[in-house]
């Protein structure tokens, strides 16, 4: 799955900002993270989600970063499937 | 010709290439480190080892008991890869409806009572199986049609999985229509072309080739970047200094 392109629209959603800096805050997180952009496994996921990503809005001072989490959470557990579904043997 | 051949040529042909796409599912998993996969290629695989068991004795043969392993691996699959965080009533509805019909059909084989209740059982079972198939899967893609950042090719996928589902409601409600099941009668041939169909479904969903994966992309197109920022800007954007 990849998870800029779920998660950086998902966070422009619900911070209200530009798309380019949410994908870019992802990004952040992959890199503090040691992550590629495809992550599979659900813990992978929440330990991105919930910690590098919770840790770089924190350092940025963003306000409302507990719900902005929350939000993500969620999101990931009603689309679980896609984890499955994005996976491919080929590139 | 004797359709004998035509019947066996037929299910091996059909075991062949089932075996292929389980070898190409567990080549995802091995990947991904996604470990349902390995109980969708256990599926796979016991589906075209069916085909075999068919082609020697017939659609319900002595182990039928069989096929329940089949569905069972698939039923825990599917809450496994669509609900392993969520609570699914309806998941635990059809493992309930299997397990129930197992244990019925486990002494109908044993003391050989009726073929006709064996084999109703077992289409209920396809129709329960087949329909909630559906469900998942357009409950699933109807949470992430409009998502922009998800490739068609993925959309196309959870499209693939309803059309499997609801091509196997549909074989169990055929095989519900009395008649022979011992000759090619035309019932029993659309059946057969539906069993066609089922693995090609399956092959087109999750070996998804690159030639079939480039086509459904070909008119998409994902926005993202305005331009390219640095890290200093991207957290000044969130209200870091």
């Amino acid at each position: 799955m990849d998870v800029v392109k779920f998660f950086g629209p998902l966070l422009a959603e619900k911070t209200g900002l530009k798309l380019t800096p949410c994908s870019g805050m992802v990004r952040l997180a992959l890199r503090d993270a040691g992550k590629t952009n495809d992550l599979f496994k659900m813990n992978d996921i929440k330990l991105l989600i919930n910690k590098y990503l919770k840790e770089r809005l924190e350092r940025a001072g963003f306000d409302k970063n507990e719900e902005i989490i929350k939000a993500l959470n969620l999101e990931l557990i009603k689309n679980q499937s896609l984890l499955l579904m994005t996976a491919r043997s080929q590139k | 010709m004797s359709e004998e051949p035509i019947r066996i040529t037929y299910f091996i042909i059909s075991f062949i290439f089932h075996c292929i796409i389980a070898y190409y599912i567990i080549k995802t998993a091995r990947k991904t480190k996604l470990n349902q996969l390995y109980l969708l290629a256990t599926h796979v695989f016991l589906e075209g080892f069916l085909q075999i068991i068919m082609a020697i004795q017939g659609p319900y043969g002595e182990v039928g008991w069989f096929y329940f392993i089949e569905i069972l691996v698939l039923v825990v699959f599917m809450k496994w890869g669509f609900y392993k965080e969520q609570r699914s009533i309806s998941a635990y509805v059809v493992i309930v409806i299997s397990i129930v019909n197992y244990i019925i059909y486990i002494p109908l084989i044993v003391l050989q009572i009726s073929l006709a209740i064996r084999r109703f059982i077992i289409d209920i079972i396809m129709i329960t199986l087949g329909s909630w198939f559906l469900y998942v899967s357009l409950s699933a893609y109807l949470k992430i049609r409009s998502v922009k950042g998800i490739e068609p090719w993925i959309k196309a996928r959870y499209v693939l999985v309803m059309i499997y589902g609801f091509l196997w409601a549909l074989s169990g409600v055929f095989l519900m229509i009395p008649g022979p099941t011992t000759e090619l009668s035309p019932l029993i041939l659309l059946t057969m072309l539906l069993y066609i169909i089922i693995p090609v479904t399956e092959y087109l969903a999750w070996v998804m080739p690159e030639r079939f994966k480039n086509w459904l992309n070909r008119n998409y197109t994902y926005e993202e970047e305005t331009g390219e920022l640095s890290e200093e800007e991207i957290m000044k954007s969130f209200g870091g200094d």
